[in-house]
């Protein structure tokens, strides 16, 4: 048994995976999730003009044939969007662009990549069409799944890796992490979640018995420009003013743990716990920003 | 080998930016722009091997240095990881990838990825000295994503007429064009024949494939060698190609010390390069960094239970290139972090 370790870019991201297994196996192993993030950027980024993601962009307002796979990660993206009030809306994307299109390339995060939709508007995800393999969004407006893509991925991953009988591994899709099994030295593995500051560590979390465990990080610190950050509230269609720095969850479900993170960064510390409490969510950190320069950590059920 | 403390750390997309300065006046040192030096450092009390890097900054007088790099191997990744203060060694400055003070024909500079990183050092020096020199810089990138130092490339063409910048950005989506500056596709003949002056001087930096492909092009533009200088960035050890493509100098401080004490006359314009016959048919040049679908960028292996730490070279003056290991040897392991994506 030998544990290995791949890294790559892609999906805009740093990608990590580590894999535990017999080590003729594992090469097999990484291909196979390579090429499965490869046909995932393919299928569902924006920032490529011939994904499908994008052709149902540009036919917004018409009925499209999407694939199978798009289809199941819409219907996960609008059963979200129904369970969390509209707070995570797939259909935020014209807002995220009007919100940050003063930061256009060069900067890092590219944001003048994308085709440009800051011309359309943003409508409730129940307004979405979908069924029988066809997809109609509302006219003038663009589908971003930017805020689920990459926990509902590491799901996709994870299952890949038990179908094929790996046990062992976590994996990491830029600061959002799937893991399952045991490390080298048999003990769960062992997640630091990155203080908001950058300065070290918050708080560890591991698995207790060697479960499968997600933990999405969400938050305000990656920021574009001066008062500008990625997070829109649906609610105001304007970049999220919240006291939360960061919002860390840990689910058994990657998809959920990233949806939820963000949820939690949206509605602030003061309305944070009644979600926790209302979504069941066993364990999470707030980074919260107190006092000037000072950080508070609350966590719940490390 | 001299000492330099780190002063400072820069997080520029994924590339890092280092400062240093030295430990004390007498490992003060002067470079030109373009040249590069080897860098090591402690690890586990003991020291690394070397590696080089080419100098960003334009030389100040104080000693200081600066370079950039992306963080993609075992000794990258711990050098990224040195906080301030932490005691650096260095040795140089090398090289010869550097303009004549008495530079007449105007210049042109041909990129790819982290090979910017000389021409930074020469654009900033031009700016110091207030040269207006005419300069075009074509800069080849993979994706319009995280281009090292793209935002002071485009202020500085914003505010120095005499610096013409394209970025040729192989897989920029179809025509778009988030910038004039931007050009979607690769290096090829016919862009080389739009932007470059058949009398002017050329410098190429960038991947072995990459510099061999353009020299091609700019023989097939009726260019000739001795107004060509090349310098080959390779993953491990630097190539360092003055001009000689038949040659590879792998380095080692013997053989950079040897280049050092004949780099006078590797200057641009003493420069006598074999003639190659140029190709009759126009081509692009390929990009060897890898596509998103292609291997990973770095792969480490552990074996379990315990991962095994490669040793660094303890020697204290001799510096040689790591011989590769004969099976994969665990050096560097990413612990698992959840932070903000």
């Amino acid at each position: 048994m030998i544990r290995q370790q791949q890294t790559k870019r892609a999906l805009g991201s740093e990608i990590v995976l580590t894999l535990r297994g017999d080590a003729a196996a594992l090469p097999g192993l990484f291909e196979l999730l390579w090429r499965e993030i490869g046909l995932f950027e393919h299928t569902f980024s924006r920032f490529l003009p011939d994904s499908e993601l994008t052709i149902v962009n540009q036919q917004a307002g018409l009925p499209t044939s999407v694939s199978p796979e798009f289809e199941r990660l819409l219907h996960v993206a609008l059963e979200l969007s129904q369970k969390t009030d509209g707070l995570f809306n797939p259909l935020i994307l014209p807002a995220l662009q009007q919100a940050g299109y003063k930061g256009s390339w060069p900067t890092p995060d590219v944001q003048g990549l994308a085709p440009d939709y800051s011309g359309s508007h943003v409508a409730p995800a129940s307004e979405i069409i979908v069924a029988n393999g066809t997809v109609q969004l509302p006219a003038g407006t663009a589908l971003d799944f930017g805020g689920i893509g990459k926990g509902y991925l590491l799901d996709q991953l994870a299952s890949i890796l038990a179908v094929e009988g790996c046990r062992d591994f976590w994996l990491s899709l830029g600061g959002d992490l799937v893991m399952d099994g045991y490390d080298e030295a048999d003990e769960a593995w062992r997640v630091s979640i990155a203080r908001a500051d950058g300065n070290g560590m918050a708080a560890q979390v591991a698995a207790t018995h060697g479960e499968r465990l997600a933990v999405a990080t969400s938050g305000i610190t990656k920021r574009r420009g001066p008062g500008w950050h990625h997070l829109i509230d649906p609610r105001t269609n304007r970049p999220a003013k919240t006291d939360v720095l960061t919002a860390t969850v840990c689910d058994a479900s990657a998809t959920n743990a990233d949806v939820f993170a963000k949820c939690l960064v949206l509605l602030g510390s003061a309305d944070a716990a009644d979600f926790v409490k209302r979504h069941n969510l066993p364990r999470t950190v707030l980074q919260i920003q107190a006092k000037a320069d000072t950080i508070e950590v609350q966590t719940r059920g490390l | 080998m001299k000492q330099y403390r780190l002063t400072n750390r820069q997080q520029q997309g994924r590339m890092v930016v280092l400062t240093m300065r030295p430990a004390t006046p007498r490992a003060r040192f002067e470079f030109r722009a373009g040249q590069y030096i080897a860098v090591g450092f402690k690890r586990f009390g003991r020291r690394s091997p070397m590696r080089c890097f080419s100098l960003t900054n334009a030389p100040n007088g104080e000693g200081e240095l600066q370079i950039a790099f992306r963080g993609q191997g075992d000794f990258t990744r711990s050098l990224a990881a040195l906080q301030s203060g932490a005691e650096l060694f260095v040795g140089g400055p090398y090289g010869s990838f550097t303009v004549p003070a008495d530079q007449h024909h105007s210049l042109v500079y041909l990129a790819a990825g982290i090979g910017i990183t000389p021409f930074m050092s020469l654009l900033r020096r031009q700016i110091q000295v207030g040269s207006q020199l005419p300069v075009t810089l074509l800069y080849s990138c993979r994706t319009l994503d995280d281009i090292p130092f793209a935002p002071e490339l485009l202020q500085m063409a914003k505010d120095h007429s005499w610096l013409t910048l394209r970025f040729l950005v192989d897989q920029a989506p179809g025509t778009f064009r988030p910038h004039p500056a931007v050009i979607p596709g690769k290096l090829t003949s016919e862009i080389v024949m739009e932007f470059c002056d058949p009398n002017a001087d050329y410098y190429i930096c960038g991947p072995p494939g990459y510099n061999k492909q353009a020299v091609a092009m700019l023989h097939e533009n009726g260019i000739m060698s001795s107004q060509i200088a090349t310098e080959a960035f390779g993953q491990g050890n630097r190539l360092q190609i003055a001009g000689f493509a038949a040659q590879n100098l792998v380095y080692s401080l013997t053989a950079a010390a040897l280049m050092v004490s004949v780099g006078g006359i590797f200057t641009l314009s003493n420069l006598r390069h074999k003639t190659s016959t140029a190709a009759t048919t126009a081509q692009s040049v390929q990009q060897t960094a890898p596509a998103t679908s292609a291997g990973p960028d770095s792969t480490t292996t552990t074996p379990t239970p315990a991962p095994t730490v490669t040793a660094p070279s303890t020697s204290g003056t001799a510096v040689t290139p790591t011989p590769p290991s004969p099976s994969p040897t665990p050096t560097y392991y990413q612990p698992p972090v959840s932070s903000v994506s």
